[in-house]
């Protein structure tokens, strides 16, 4: 019975493999845990430094929920043969003499135990692959808020909006209750959802077609980079009267809401602001622009050009424009140096 | 005998029964019973769906189309119900929105629609001058090759701009159809292909393509300096002597015939500077004048006026239901409002829908040729013939010349009027606008030749679905966009003849044609 014997051999590798695997993920959870609690007494700089911390270890979360999801799949497969060995044995255990089916029958037993244990494991990992995986996105979601938290502060002077980028049109619906919302600027909030424009406008009139964006769509205009190497915020230079009145009567320290809007067919200009994951603003980037609306086939109308940095970090996008309204991507490609990172919004004009 | 016996013994027969069983549907046993309440079920269930589809269905129907019709002409006698003020009929749910559907309406109404910023290539954009200078020009027919043809003879005033056409009928005939120039002034992008950035530089086009009026640049320049000598110095502050016809051939033209060029090649460099400032003049004159040209208000800017004022019964009576239901698929479901959006129902850029190529063996590039045109083109923004600092020139600085999307792509028209200018696309491939949406409904992929085209076109658009009531509403609610010219009606017709008076000029070039003729 060789095929038995590399079934319990890879068994006992995996419990062994498991047990390490566990220890060290509890460890990286902790780890998360205590910084979290240690953020309290932090400035900006090192607001940004723990996001970024955060982030590289929910990474490392990830990749453990990784693993351990591969493993139990792969011990789901081996429970699958072992079932089907035993099938089989079961299946000739009649044809054979009377002395091997007894061994046969002793061969069955101990599949049957080894089953029973390999699929407790099997459970356990995919359990605990589950789990880690929730931490991560968890630690995730809260290294990008506290990056931003700190991002926020560290351009306090030039962020207009938290909210995301919408259009002239939409927002000219809600202007009559979007009126200026103070918020402390340490403390970014999710998009309150009464300004949430989807649900304001009644789906009878503008119940989209097939070439609609997803129920769910992360449209927040502060974004770190796919490899963790910068932190973006995308700012619209587009004022209408309105928006000037608006921002003349900018109250105290807050942050004015919803004037970070685009207009659909006009020619316009973007700031990106940009610093690295520890909060740093960096200025001797080349970027590149690219965007395109994902439900149809075409990109953007213009081929906008990101300029030099005009303060540091902060570089201006110009011949922005957006024929359509719907649901658009916008990639910035950043090079610097030997570093290439991409970062990536979701508009939802 | 009892044709029921047989149909009802073929069924016994499959559900097992025997042959238990009698005309009029009684069983014998018990068996018979309970098969024959199978049966009966059946019968009645067949009974029913023959009912319904042959006898309920057209008399429901018929009541729909008599609802419609006396909509149509409560439609018709609209002013008076107003008026009378009748008894307030019971809204329908199809006229009732929300604040945020009314305001997301207004956004495609008039009442939305900026005045016209001052043109940054056109110094003589605002000056009522220039715009009278260029209703001449543009019923003049001496600045066409055969003295025949003005841009008025396509661009017709009582045909909205329009010539009714499949394509264009100048000289020759062309391979697209005739667009409107009510609200063009608004577009950023000139043809249907964009290979001209401004209006004044639009207008240059027509006069020198030998399919439309066949002229040349010097023959306008000359016309121009004589025929309307002192509007021209009293706006341009200038007029240069061009009627010296050997320095200046008046067939000269650097896209005519062989010899056309050959003799604006032999012209000196300064000359055909000469002749280009000029040639731009009229341009920029005759875009003076179709800036006059904004289209009225129609009959879904006074519904959204009258939803705006909270009126909602004098809405109702503005629009019929088909009309509501039609907005309502245009603006949501059937995604019209993506592309055609704004006051004039366009964004002025290029998209491509499938439309049937025109000629196979000489596929239409679209977008694709334009942009290449734009670029080489003398009188661009860029060009030292253009008003405009370089700097302002935002939508050539920012132009995009790679994409599979600009292949075969055109500019989405506005939509203002479009009941009354058909035919339909870029080269009239639909006759109406029933032939338009069933193309949305079901359209067909673009048509692609790897030979001719760089790339496969994209394709912008998805199957609609629609269903036929719904085709008519949508067709109802595009009707709803027709109006009146916004302009004052000494726009619209031929201007009274400036001068009569024959200059030297014109009378050595009708002795030249004589001679022509007498040989």
């Amino acid at each position: 019975m060789p095929k038995l014997n590399e079934y319990v051999c890879g068994l006992g590798l995996f419990a062994i493999f498991s047990v390490s695997l566990n220890t060290e993920a509890i460890t990286v959870q902790d780890r998360a845990s205590l910084s979290i609690d240690e953020m309290s007494e932090s400035n900006h700089f090192s607001e940004m430094k723990q996001g970024a911390a955060l982030r590289q270890e929910a990474k490392t979360l990830l990749t453990y929920a990784k693993k351990h999801l591969l493993n139990a799949n792969q011990m789901n497969k081996t429970v699958l043969a072992l079932q089907s060995l035993n099938r089989q044995l079961s299946r000739q255990i009649n044809q054979q003499d009377q002395q091997t089916q007894a061994v046969v029958q002793q061969t069955l037993k101990k599949i049957q135990q080894q089953l029973h244990i390999l699929s407790n494991k099997q459970r356990h990992f995919s359990q605990q692959g589950s789990k880690l995986r929730a931490a991560g996105e968890r630690l995730l979601v809260q290294g990008r808020h506290l990056m931003k938290q700190g991002f926020v502060r560290v351009w306090q002077d030039r962020i207009t909006s938290l909210d995301p980028i919408d259009s002239e049109v939409k927002s000219q619906l809600v202007a009559h209750n979007t009126r200026l919302r103070s918020v402390k600027p340490n403390m970014p909030q999710a998009s309150d959802p009464r300004f949430n424009v989807d649900e304001i406008i009644p789906s009878l009139l503008l119940q989209r077609g097939d070439q609609s964006r997803p129920m769910f769509l992360d449209t927040d205009p502060f974004q770190q980079s796919m490899h963790g190497h910068f932190f973006v915020h995308i700012l619209s230079e587009y004022r209408s009267s309105h928006d000037e009145t608006a921002l003349n009567e900018r109250p105290y320290e807050g942050i004015l809401s919803g004037i970070n809007r685009v207009p659909i067919n006009e020619m316009h200009t973007w700031l990106l602001l940009i610093t690295d994951a520890h909060g740093q603003k960096i200025s001797d980037l080349s970027i590149e622009v690219e965007g395109h609306m994902p439900g149809h086939v075409h990109g953007l109308p213009t081929a906008p050009q990101v300029m030099p940095a005009i303060a540091p970090g902060v570089y201006p996008v110009e011949g922005m424009k957006f024929q359509m309204t719907g649901w658009w991507v916008m990639s910035f490609i950043i090079n610097q140096g030997n570093i290439k990172d991409r970062v990536s919004f979701n508009l939802d004009l | 005998m009892c044709p029921l016996i047989w149909i009802s013994k073929r069924l016994m027969n499959v559900l097992h029964c025997g042959n238990r069983i009698k005309c009029g549907v009684l069983a014998i046993n018990q068996q018979g019973v309970m098969c024959n309440l199978v049966f009966v079920v059946f019968v009645v269930f067949v009974v029913f769906v023959v009912f319904v589809v042959f006898v309920a269905q057209p008399v429901v129907y018929a009541q729909i189309n008599k609802g419609a019709q006396s909509n149509k002409s409560a439609q018709s006698n609209r002013s008076v119900q107003v008026n009378e003020n009748v008894q307030p009929a019971a809204l329908s749910e199809a006229y009732q929105f929300t604040q945020t559907e009314i305001a997301f309406l207004n956004s495609f109404t008039l009442n939305a629609l900026p005045p016209l910023k001052p043109s940054k290539t056109n110094e003589v954009a605002e000056s009522s001058v220039a715009a009278k200078l260029g209703q001449q020009l543009f019923f003049d027919t001496q600045l066409s090759a055969s003295g025949h043809i003005s841009c008025a003879s396509c661009h017709q005033p009582q045909r909205y701009f329009t010539d009714g056409l499949v394509t264009a009928m100048g000289v020759a005939e062309g391979r697209r159809n005739t667009p409107t120039l009510v609200g063009s002034a608004y577009s950023h992008w000139f043809y249907w292909d964009g290979r001209k950035d401004s209006l004044w530089s639009q207008a240059l086009g027509p006069l020198e393509d030998v399919k439309e009026q066949g002229g040349s640049r010097v023959q306008v320049a000359q016309r121009l300096t004589s025929h309307y000598a002192t509007t021209y110095q009293a706006l341009f502050d200038e007029l240069p002597d061009v009627s010296d016809t050997r320095r200046f051939p008046p067939i000269a033209n650097p896209f005519g015939s062989p010899k056309a060029q050959q003799l604006w090649a032999l012209m000196t460099e300064q000359d055909r500077d000469l002749i280009n400032r000029v040639f731009a003049n009229a341009g920029k004159a005759l875009a003076a004048y179709q800036r006059q040209l904004r289209p009225g208000k129609s009959d879904f800017d006074r519904f959204v006026e009258a939803l705006v004022q909270e009126s909602p019964q004098k809405a109702q009576s503005l629009y019929t239901e088909d009309q509501v239901l039609g907005m309502r698929l245009f603006m949501g479901r059937a995604n019209c409002a993506s592309c055609h959006n704004g006051p004039l129902f366009s964004n002025f850029e290029f998209h491509n829908v499938g439309v049937p190529e025109r000629d196979t063996q000489k596929v239409d590039l679209g977008r694709y040729a334009g942009v290449q045109q734009l670029v080489v083109d003398g009188f661009n923004c860029l060009s030292s013939y253009s008003d405009a600092n370089a700097v302002d020139c935002l939508e050539i600085r920012y132009l995009k010349t790679q994409g599979k999307e600009l292949v075969a792509a055109f500019k989405a028209p506005s939509l203002r009027n479009v009941a009354k200018t058909a035919p339909y696309m870029h080269a009239g491939q639909f006759p109406d606008l029933t032939a338009v949406i069933e193309h949305y409904n079901k359209p067909k992929p673009p048509f692609f030749d790897p030979k001719q085209q760089p790339n496969r076109p994209h394709f912008d658009i998805l199957p609609l679905r629609l269903k036929e009531q719904q085709k008519q509403q949508l067709i109802a609610f595009l009707e709803s966009l027709s109006s009146e010219i916004d302009s004052a009606a000494h726009w619209l017709a031929p201007p009274k003849a400036a001068s009569s008076k024959t200059t030297p000029l014109e009378v050595k070039k009708l002795s030249a044609e004589l001679d022509i003729l007498t040989q």
